[in-house]
């Protein structure tokens, strides 16, 4: 819910402001969920990404009002396409961000607790699809490691015999995880996954703070909704980069958007440092906050 | 809207071609130097004959520009759109001037050999107007996208901008129009294909 929000709305939301927000927030909850040290490596990446989707909008788009110089094919270079560019490029390492934060705190566990009774049979398949690949590693490295033992990994022999133990472990490899993925099936459904009445089990609980925090959102998307539709974070780009004035109203929107995007962060650091105080009176307590 | 669709659809508008606008002479066009491809009656670019008395397109790969300076009369107006305000884009609406004149008629100077897209390029830079074109190597000739921020499609699916020189619309691109002295070059916005401003070539289907 959270997660749909917030992607759906830096998506549409193309006033720099609102782009600010959402990127400085997506950094801030990934810094906060993966370690700086992991942020300071996809940024590794994300930075010349933005950088090349920054300078393909002036070369190939040469709207805008303000000229600053001319290309040597002779077309126009303006301020507003850079721009366009640089807005471009923040909401594409906002939103992949927002996807790191999301597969960080989306476990397939938390997945099918979601949508296990709506939609079994796919929560079922997207969780097995999600699982294959780490399952799928560690798999092969157990058959290649047992090949070894009998010399026949693709690191004994010739060439020839090295493509043929290759290919004898991949066609192991094929047969193990079809069969692992009908097992699989088999017993979801020998334990009558899907079953109407049929419940799954579950850490979770709908508790009143669930309860308060999707009335929260659900008051943020509808507040923000209503001040796209009142073209309250209108903004554009060509011919001339301007949009809504500053009036107490937009920047009203604009701090929402704020809140609702360090909702997440703010909740964790609460219970932070809930937890931090409980540690230092060292008190033996029944702690209810996860 | 396909390209077919936009010539109906101007069709209906205007039923015929527009007055000054003649069809193309083939023994006129091919006597001067044009090749014409019997199969399909244009030539390589893909262009008609032209009228009789009307210059030949000039490919601009062959022409070399001397230092001989003549001189011509270029405008760009969009007094059009002013006729169709509700059909233009809203975010485009401060960009139109009040008179419709974007470049007035201003007499130019080129270098001989020069074509109307040289003279337009130069002096919309010179000018400090914002002007986007792409070459279109099938037309062998560069196609004016926009001018002033005013783009094809602005102000309707049939907009677009035209040139005409000499009160006659070229049925070439404006690469291949050589000029000579004296030439009044204008460029004009069309919201219909050309019925509004007098440049539409009916197909005759």
């Amino acid at each position: 819910m959270y997660f749909g929000l917030v992607i759906a709305f830096t998506m549409f939301l193309m006033h720099p402001v609102s782009l600010a927000i959402s990127l400085v927030s997506a950094l801030v909850y990934a810094v906060y969920l993966n370690g700086r040290r992991a942020v300071r490596a996809s940024l590794l990446y994300l930075l010349p990404m933005m950088a090349v989707a920054a300078l393909v909008n002036p070369a190939f788009n040469h709207k805008g009002a303000t000229i600053l110089t001319y290309l040597p094919s002779g077309n126009p270079l303006t301020l507003e396409s850079i721009l366009y560019g640089a807005a471009a490029a923040a909401m594409l390492a906002a939103v992949i961000t927002w996807f790191s934060c999301y597969t960080a705190v989306m476990t397939s566990d938390k997945f099918v607790y979601l949508f296990g009774r709506i939609i079994p049979a796919l929560s079922l398949v997207l969780s097995m699809a999600l699982r294959f690949v780490p399952k799928f590693k560690a798999q092969f490295q157990t058959v290649s490691e047992a090949q070894r033992c009998i010399g026949r990994d693709v690191s004994n022999g010739g060439v020839i015999q090295r493509l043929r133990n290759g290919i004898t472990i991949l066609s192991i490899m094929v047969t193990w995880s079809l069969e692992n993925a009908i097992e699989t099936a088999d017993s979801m459904k020998s334990r009558g996954y899907g079953l109407p009445g049929r419940t799954a089990f579950s850490i979770y609980r709908f508790d009143s703070r669930d309860r308060a925090a999707l009335a929260w959102l659900l008051y943020c998307g509808f507040f923000l909704f209503c001040g796209g539709m009142a073209k309250g974070f209108y903004w554009r780009y060509y011919p001339t980069a301007k949009g809504v004035p500053l009036t107490p109203l937009t920047v009203s929107f604009q701090l929402v958007y704020l809140a609702l995007c360090l909702t997440p962060v703010i909740l964790n650091m609460r219970a932070d440092w809930a937890w931090h105080v409980l540690q230092k009176e060292r008190e033996v307590r029944l702690c209810t906050r996860p | 809207m396909t390209a077919g669709e936009k010539i109906a659809a101007a069709e209906t508008i205007a039923g015929v071609s527009s007055a000054g606008v003649v069809n193309g002479d083939k023994e006129y066009s091919e006597a001067n130097g044009m090749v014409i491809d019997p199969e399909t009656g244009k030539d390589k670019y893909l262009t008609d004959p032209v009228p009789e008395g009307k210059p030949l397109p000039v490919e601009p790969q062959d022409v070399e520009f001397s230092d001989v300076t003549h001189t011509c009369t270029l405008s760009v107006r969009c007094d059009t759109i002013l006729d169709n305000m509700d059909w233009l884009d809203p975010e485009k609406t401060e960009l139109v001037p009040e008179d419709g004149v974007i470049f007035p008629a201003t007499a130019v100077t080129f270098y001989e050999g020069e074509s109307v897209f040289n003279v337009l390029q130069r002096e919309m830079r010179k000018a400090g107007v914002h002007m986007e074109f792409s070459d279109t190597p099938m037309y062998n000739s560069a196609y004016i996208e926009g001018i002033n921020n005013l783009y094809e499609f602005d102000c309707g699916e049939l907009s677009g901008w035209m040139y005409k020189v000499n009160d006659w619309f070229p049925n070439y691109g404006c690469s291949r129009y050589q000029l000579r002295e004296g030439d009044v070059i204008e460029w004009v916005y069309t919201c219909n294909l050309g019925v509004d401003v007098g440049g539409f070539y009916s197909t005759g289907s």
